[in-house]
């Protein structure tokens, strides 16, 4: 311990591992947080549909939803933000589509209330080929925590309880 | 002072350079630091089954989730990928890998391939843009890794590298001066 | 720095660190907001860098006692 340099580096290294452990620490003292608290999605559903188009040999609806959802519960002080998305679920001949229509970011600072209705889409619901037509399509809402230190893990709806609604069997 | 510490570490390196016996015992010593360190990467490689297990976050397009200098560490070893889930991917044949959110999954039932679509939280739009020419979307292979878990402002020291090349050979420089000039054991 | 002053020195940042980083850590906890962990662990740091990295004089109050000099053989050759 006798030059400058080991003295500086033996504080430095010190230092950062014990914010690693206290990082830890935090990251431990909310295990099994999300197990026991839970967002309820009051709404999430259907308000209208817009739009159901070919655009060159590949189908797109347009369409507007209705939310309402707390996600306070799902906050505590490991994590940084929230990140909200709506998920529409579709099969297709020999496919099965996830897609998402819409998110949102929440922060630890920001409201944690979502409640807004007649909400367009940000990202178009749109086929890979010309199958929309028709089908039964589910609207889910997911979100992933992401905590300051730790892992990353994804919650949401349960997909029974999750509303659907059927895409017309003609454009229009 | 600074003449002082300076002074002093040339004396320590000349003392060094007469002493064989020592100079290949600290040089030993620095490549057995060096190795430690390969050997720790290799393993995490293998166990993540990802060739780049831990990345630095290099630009912003995933703010305020990842930023510039956090550290991301990767797990490949699951084959299924979700919509919503962080993943990293590379475009064939650029170095770069990208750190972005699946936006789109469709999955053929039958052959159980997927063709993905990304997007960065930050960015406007998704992206296919930058894609390969007449690329329209991912594949399993093309994801190197997904995001597990994340540490703060740790990888700060990379983008700093990056950003300013010449503290790279400040830093090697002093971390050569430092172990050689210690004395351990 | 002497050996004494080595051990205070180590001993002193050990603790510094610790400390604040455990008194942070709790307040953080009530008030479930990291930042304050943070603001906490990064002023014992810095003290600890101040106090515990440059030569200061209390920590050469033990100096060594280097034993008396052997006059040099060499010089006495006949």
């Amino acid at each position: 311990m006798h030059t400058v340099w080991v003295r500086l580096n033996a504080v430095v290294f010190f230092g950062l591992t014990a914010l690693l452990g206290f990082s830890c620490l935090a990251a431990l003292s909310k295990l099994g947080h999300s197990l026991r608290h839970k967002p309820v999605v009051e709404v999430l559903k259907l308000n209208t549909l817009r739009s159901l188009k070919s655009h060159g040999g590949y189908d797109r609806a347009l369409l507007s939803f209705d939310l309402m959802v707390d996600l306070a519960p799902a906050f505590h002080w490991n994590i940084k933000q929230l990140f909200v998305y709506v998920v529409a679920i579709y099969e297709t001949e020999g496919r099965n589509n996830q897609i998402v229509l819409w998110d949102k970011i929440v922060e630890a600072d920001d409201e944690k209330v979502i409640d807004e209705k007649n909400v367009f889409v940000k990202y178009a619901l749109s086929d890979q080929s010309d199958q929309l037509r028709g089908k039964d399509v589910t609207l889910q809402l997911q979100w992933d925590h992401m905590p300051i230190t730790g892992l990353l893990y994804m919650d949401g709806q349960a997909v029974e309880s999750a509303s659907k609604f059927r895409l017309p069997a003609e454009y229009q | 002072m600074i003449k002082d510490i300076l002074d002093k570490q040339v004396f320590e390196l000349k003392k060094l350079w007469a002493n064989k016996r020592q100079l290949t015992f600290q040089v030993l010593n620095l490549a057995m630091i060096v190795f430690s360190a390969l050997m720790i990467w290799k393993g995490l490689m293998f166990v993540t089954q990802s060739e780049s297990p831990v990345v630095v976050v290099l630009s912003g397009s995933m703010e305020p989730a990842f930023q510039r200098g956090d550290i991301l560490f990767l797990h490949n070893a699951v084959r299924e990928v979700h919509v919503g889930d962080v993943v990293v991917f590379k475009i064939k044949d650029r170095d770069i890998p990208i750190v972005h959110r699946i936006l789109k999954v469709h999955l053929d039932t039958d052959t159980f391939q997927v063709d993905l679509l990304t997007k960065g939280d930050n960015n406007r739009v998704d992206d296919r843009g930058l894609y390969a020419p007449g690329q329209l979307w991912l594949n399993r292979d093309d994801i190197l890794g997904k995001a597990v878990g994340t540490l703060r402002y740790v990888g700060m020291v990379t983008i700093a590298l990056n950003d300013y090349p010449v503290l790279k050979y400040v830093l090697v420089g002093m971390m050569g001066l430092f172990v050689l000039t210690s004395k351990e054991g | 720095m002497d050996y004494e002053g080595q051990q205070l020195a180590e001993l002193l940042f050990y603790w510094i660190i610790l400390a604040f980083g455990a008194v942070g850590w709790i307040i953080g906890f009530f008030q479930q907001d990291f930042l304050i962990v943070f603001q906490a662990w990064l002023v014992g740091v810095v003290i600890s860098i101040i106090l515990c990295v440059p030569d200061w004089p209390f920590y050469n109050r033990h100096p060594i006692q280097w034993l008396e000099s052997v006059p040099d053989r060499r010089s006495k050759v006949n």
